[in-house]
């Protein structure tokens, strides 16, 4: 029963969300414009978003709650997906832009021994960049606070290293925008410079 | 289409994205799918070595012998000695002191040596990928952090999130089809997907940020560090007296009737410091354990607080539960399996509609071809040479290497006849 409560409310939100998507896309390819509509699936994903979790830590507690919350939504939504597939029309149109080798004679264009874009040296030291920079970036900022207090506790101490985690990748994402523009990576590479001597220079001292 | 971001936005999130995946693809493969089978270690070591004795209960009674029959055994002297006790998912115990072990059978008498030699292999490929501790460790610290990343820079460059939330095109193109699967099971599994990276991370960066945090905060003691978040050990004195388990066990039993106890580490042993650690889980809660530490005597002297200490330290213990997926029942070992599917998946469709995208095929698609198929296949062999004692980590990693490197040179070869010239 504590199992099935969940369970069947989930199923319910997701199917909530996925009727509401559902008459969403029609108005959307009716080209009809309709406020309510975006309402209604905003309103929808309120639900799930809040009543389900609810449902589950209502039943497991909230640390197990909240991890069935997600596995479940993830596996409901793919019976919807797989429902979906099923009563929608079919595409008749079987258009395939890869060709098998083996059969075909009319092989893609080869290139032997090509490597892209992506291996070469200059896009190796562009990745560099946007990794190490903003590990510097994000470490001095995260460990530089807690080097200033007297006492460090172990909230402290576990909050920033779970910032230290969340924040590098958000500013690889960061610093990626600035890969065309030299004098704003140059910026944000000095500061994340200074920011390494700081840390140094206060540890020192 | 008006979008949450905008266009230039979108299109430098979905270059990172590409960019990092195609770099770290054959990695995050690797890791994904090895931690996927991982899941599944205590079944695989129950099925490696099924000749040893399961049972639910082990009896208190039984610790002190075990004890003694361990120390005729083996003549050194260790610091700490662990008694890990059978659980619902590995119903056996065994004795070690973390180099030499053995398992015990119910009536107390000692069994085979843990012999477990695919499983080792498996989990050691998953957490340190067979190099050096330290450096595997925080690769795969670092390829969590790469997830990360590709996590929301695929939210950021996927403006059409809500629009085809429900969209499995399998009768359109084949690149179509590859990324209506990757966009499907990666937006849907986001949580999981967080979850499980930003966990990785931080058991996989752990000994990289200990080391940052003792040479900032405690003077290079890397063990004052882990004091402070994990809680410092007590300090007690005795007079070398047996420790008393029956009455450490009925105490804990009267403190947490709920708990259930998964191992015992008996501290300092033989000294006049020593002391007795119970690690229990508790019903409901994520973190791995509580840590009950008893006296020589057998009388609680603290618990480490683990589950009702700081919040800091409750969330850094909970997340190697969250991560392994061991808790409740064997069905969240099955959900955890199908969720990590899902990842190893998104990452070969990733790279899959990547290969679909270019105009041409180059040695480059067989050898991910190679990487994907190898990968499952090196597993297969390592078991199978296992039964006949071969290395596993050797014929894993020489099958890898030398399957997918014959079927990427067979295929370039065999498309270069073809090339018209």
């Amino acid at each position: 029963m504590s199992l099935l409560l969940p369970l069947i409310i989930n199923f319910f939100t997701i199917g909530l969300i996925y009727n509401r998507w559902l008459l969403r896309k029609q108005l959307t390819t009716k080209k009809i414009k309709s406020k309510y509509s975006f309402i209604f699936l905003l309103f929808s994903y309120l639900i799930a978003f809040n009543l389900t979790p609810l449902a589950w830590t209502y039943s497991f507690g909230w640390e197990f709650g909240i991890v069935y919350w997600a596995c479940a939504s993830t596996v409901l939504s793919w019976a919807v997906i797989i429902y979906h597939k099923k009563r929608s029309p079919h595409s008749s149109k079987i258009s395939r832009n890869t060709i098998d080798i083996g059969n075909d004679k009319k092989v893609k264009p080869y290139k032997l021994l090509s490597l892209d874009l992506t291996v070469r040296l200059q896009s190796t030291y562009k990745l560099l960049i946007i990794i190490i920079i903003p590990f510097i970036f994000s470490a001095c900022l995260c460990f530089f606070l807690p080097l200033l207090m007297n006492n460090i506790s172990t909230n402290t101490l576990i909050f920033f290293l779970f910032s230290f985690l969340i924040i590098w990748p958000l500013s690889i994402l960061e610093c990626h925008k600035f890969m065309h523009k030299p004098t704003q990576i140059i910026i944000f590479s000095s500061l994340s410079m200074c920011m390494l001597i700081s840390v140094i220079g206060t540890k020192l001292v | 289409m008006k979008t949450f971001f905008s266009n230039s936005r979108i299109r430098q999130s979905l270059n990172l994205h590409t960019s990092l995946a195609l770099w770290f693809c054959g990695l995050i493969y690797l890791i994904c799918f090895s931690g996927t089978l991982s899941v599944l270690f205590e079944e695989f070591e129950r099925l490696e070595q099924p000749n040893i004795s399961e049972y639910s209960f082990f009896k208190p009674e039984l610790i002190a012998p075990s004890i003694e029959e361990y120390k005729r055994r083996n003549l050194i002297n260790v610091e700490t000695l662990y008694i890990v006790l059978p659980t619902d998912g590995l119903p056996r115990t065994h004795i070690t002191d973390g180099i030499e072990e053995w398992f015990i059978a119910e009536d107390g008498t000692f069994e085979d040596q843990p012999s477990t030699p695919w499983t080792s292999m498996l989990k050691e490929l998953h957490t340190n990928l067979h190099l050096p501790h330290i450096v595997g460790m925080s690769l795969v610290g670092f390829v969590g952090i790469i997830i990360f990343t590709l996590i929301i820079s695929g939210v950021i460059s996927h403006p059409k999130i809500f629009i085809e939330a429900f969209l499995l095109r399998t009768d359109k193109s084949n690149r179509q089809k590859q990324m209506d699967l990757h966009n499907r099971l990666g937006v849907w599994g986001i949580p999981f997907h967080l979850m499980t990276s930003l966990t990785g991370a931080f058991i996989g960066l752990s000994s990289l940020l200990m080391g940052i945090g003792s040479a900032l905060y405690f003077n290079d003691d890397q063990q004052a560090m882990s004091d402070a978040i994990y809680g410092s050990d007590p300090t007690v004195a005795s007079h070398g007296e047996a420790i008393n388990y029956v009455r450490a066990f009925s105490n804990l039993n009267a403190i947490e009737p709920t708990s259930k106890p998964i191992y015992l580490a008996v501290q300092h042993l033989g000294k006049e410091q020593q002391f007795l650690e119970i690690a229990a889980t508790l019903p409901g809660r994520l973190v791995y354990s509580e840590i009950y530490r008893f006296d020589t005597h057998g009388e609680l002297i603290s618990a480490q607080g683990l589950s009702d200490g700081p919040v800091g330290r409750q969330i850094a213990y909970s997340t190697y539960r969250l991560h392994f997926g061991h808790f409740e029942s064997f069905w969240v070992k099955i959900l955890y399996v199908f969720m990590g599917l899902s990842l190893t998946y998104v990452c070969v469709t990733g790279t899959n509609i990547w290969l679909e995208k270019r105009k041409y095929t180059s040695w480059v698609n067989h050898a991910w071809k190679g990487w994907v198929w190898g990968i499952p296949l090196a597993l297969i062999s390592s078991l199978l040479l296992s039964l006949v004692k071969v290395d596993c980590v050797f014929s894993f990693w020489s099958t890898l290497i030398m399957g997918s490197f014959i079927y990427t040179f067979y295929k370039t070869k065999r498309l270069s006849f073809m090339i018209p010239t």
